[in-house]
């Protein structure tokens, strides 16, 4: 029941062009260059590692890979983490 | 700003420990316990993490939760600053010491300006000041100004206003002086003018009365020169006096007189000579209280000279606080007889005897002078005759 109402938000935020990250409650992620990778709306860390960083964002995984990297900062809705960051996947 | 803030909000950096990293991450980002500087010590087990100082209590609780171990690897920021010195008693009697000296000095008065006085000097302001309890290191809010005023204005007639206007440790001693009071003639007492000495008299400028001598007459010392007497002579031309008037007499009389002055000093002298023996001594100076760092014992048995020398501290703006270091030195002397040059002694003598004989004069001049110079028995003496033309009118009341 629960994955179909968040089916239906995604589609009508889809339908009437509204931003995913406020009507859907989905994770909204930015890079910045390849040191600083930010998320918001995450949902928790789920491996944490220097050269990969697993991070919940609901219904998807989101997969941060890299050298050195360092979770800067997190609160209870972003993170940020920095290190030289070589690709950045949905799982 | 977020930097200030977080400096004075204080910050703990913690190593934590335990197989489920992540989970103590997220119940802590879960609980609003934000992180940062999160980096892994050891990979999957242990990482260094900084969060705020003051949630620290719950972050232990959060990570035996996720059984995990959390244990303290540095702090900074104000609260850790401060908890350093929880146990530096001395630091916090000093502190506290410095904040009540500050706040007892800023309200003693350091610094007096007296203002508005032209003939009475600082110094015997300041001294009838002191008299009254006012001076420098006075308690500020202590000062009954009006009562202050009151007392200086009684006890000294040459000031009519005086207020003290004090502001922190300043404080302006304002005054104004007594306009001297004009020397008013009675005109109702009858008075003669006559002769202050012996002379001949040059000239006679009569404003009031009769003229009692001509010019060129001789005259002594005490003799009526304008009498306060007044004939009124019949109009007829028969000479005849029909009555007589008394007025106050009024004039001045020049006449040539005669001064001789005599002036003399030895011929040696002594001369006071260091044996370069020198002690110096401290002191300190504080709101005009001298402390000596020494006892009685720093003198010399024999003759000495004491100069004592006040270093006070000054303000960029030049003027001196009540705080300083006194330095004394006593050097031992002795006393030499030297001669003295005849030559010199005679024009000392000589300047000396000029300067009398001017002041005596007023606004009379010496017309003529005749020098006689006489060394005696090792001392010198030098004589002035002097021709003089002087004003010798003086008025003298009758009963």
């Amino acid at each position: 029941m629960e994955h179909l109402f968040d089916r239906l938000r995604d589609r009508a935020a889809e339908t009437f062009d509204l931003p995913g990250d406020i009507v859907a409650g989905q994770p909204r992620m930015e890079l910045v260059g390849s040191r600083e990778f930010w998320m918001e709306g995450h949902r928790g860390i789920l491996s944490y590692g220097t050269e990969e960083i697993h991070i919940s964002g609901g219904r998807l995984v989101v997969c941060v890979r890299g050298t050195e990297l360092d979770l800067r900062a997190m609160n209870a809705n972003t993170l940020c983490i920095s290190g030289n960051i070589t690709s950045v996947g949905l799982e | 700003m977020q930097k200030l803030f977080n400096r004075l909000r204080g910050s703990v950096t913690a190593e934590v420990e335990g197989p489920f990293l992540e989970r103590w991450f997220n119940i802590c980002a879960a609980a609003g316990l934000g992180l940062w500087d999160v980096q892994l010590v050891e990979e999957g087990r242990k990482a260094r993490v900084t969060f705020s100082h003051w949630r620290w209590k719950e972050a232990e609780e959060l990570a035996a939760k996720a059984m995990c171990t959390l244990a303290p690897a540095g702090e900074a920021g104000l609260p850790s600053f401060l908890r350093r010195f929880r146990f530096r008693y001395g630091m916090i009697a000093g502190a506290a010491l410095f904040v009540l000296l500050l706040t007892l000095f800023s309200r003693l008065i350091m610094v007096i300006e007296v203002v508005g006085n032209e003939t009475v000097s600082d110094s015997a302001i300041l001294a009838e000041l002191q008299n009254h309890g006012f001076g420098v290191g006075s308690y500020g809010p202590g000062v009954d100004v009006r009562d202050l005023a009151n007392e200086m204005l009684l006890d000294m007639e040459e000031l009519s206003f005086l207020t003290v206007d004090i502001t922190g440790i300043r404080a302006r001693v304002i005054v104004r002086e007594t306009e001297p009071v004009p020397e008013i003639e009675d005109d109702t007492k009858y008075a003669d003018i006559a002769a202050a000495t012996d002379g001949f008299v040059a000239d006679m400028n009569v404003i009031a009365g009769r003229p009692a001598v001509e010019e060129g007459q001789a005259v002594l010392k005490g003799d009526v020169l304008i009498s306060s007497l007044l004939f009124n002579e019949r109009s007829d031309g028969s000479g005849e006096i029909f009555s007589t008037q008394q007025v106050r007499a009024k004039g001045q009389v020049w006449a040539v007189t005669e001064r001789t002055l005599a002036a003399s000093t030895p011929l040696s002298a002594l001369r006071t000579e260091g044996d370069g023996e020198t002690r110096r001594r401290w002191g300190l100076e504080f709101l005009g209280r001298r402390f000596n760092f020494y006892g009685n014992s720093s003198n010399f048995d024999r003759e000495c000279a004491k100069i004592s020398i006040l270093y006070p501290i000054t303000l960029p703006t030049g003027q001196s606080l009540p705080f300083g270091l006194w330095q004394t030195g006593w050097t031992a002397w002795s006393e030499t007889p030297v001669p003295v040059n005849a030559e010199s002694a005679e024009q000392f003598l000589r300047s000396t005897l000029t300067r009398r004989v001017e002041t005596l004069l007023g606004d009379g001049e010496i017309l003529d002078a005749q020098w006689q110079t006489e060394q005696r028995e090792g001392v010198i003496t030098v004589t002035l005759h002097a021709r003089c033309l002087e004003q010798i009118g003086t008025t003298v009341e009758l009963n």
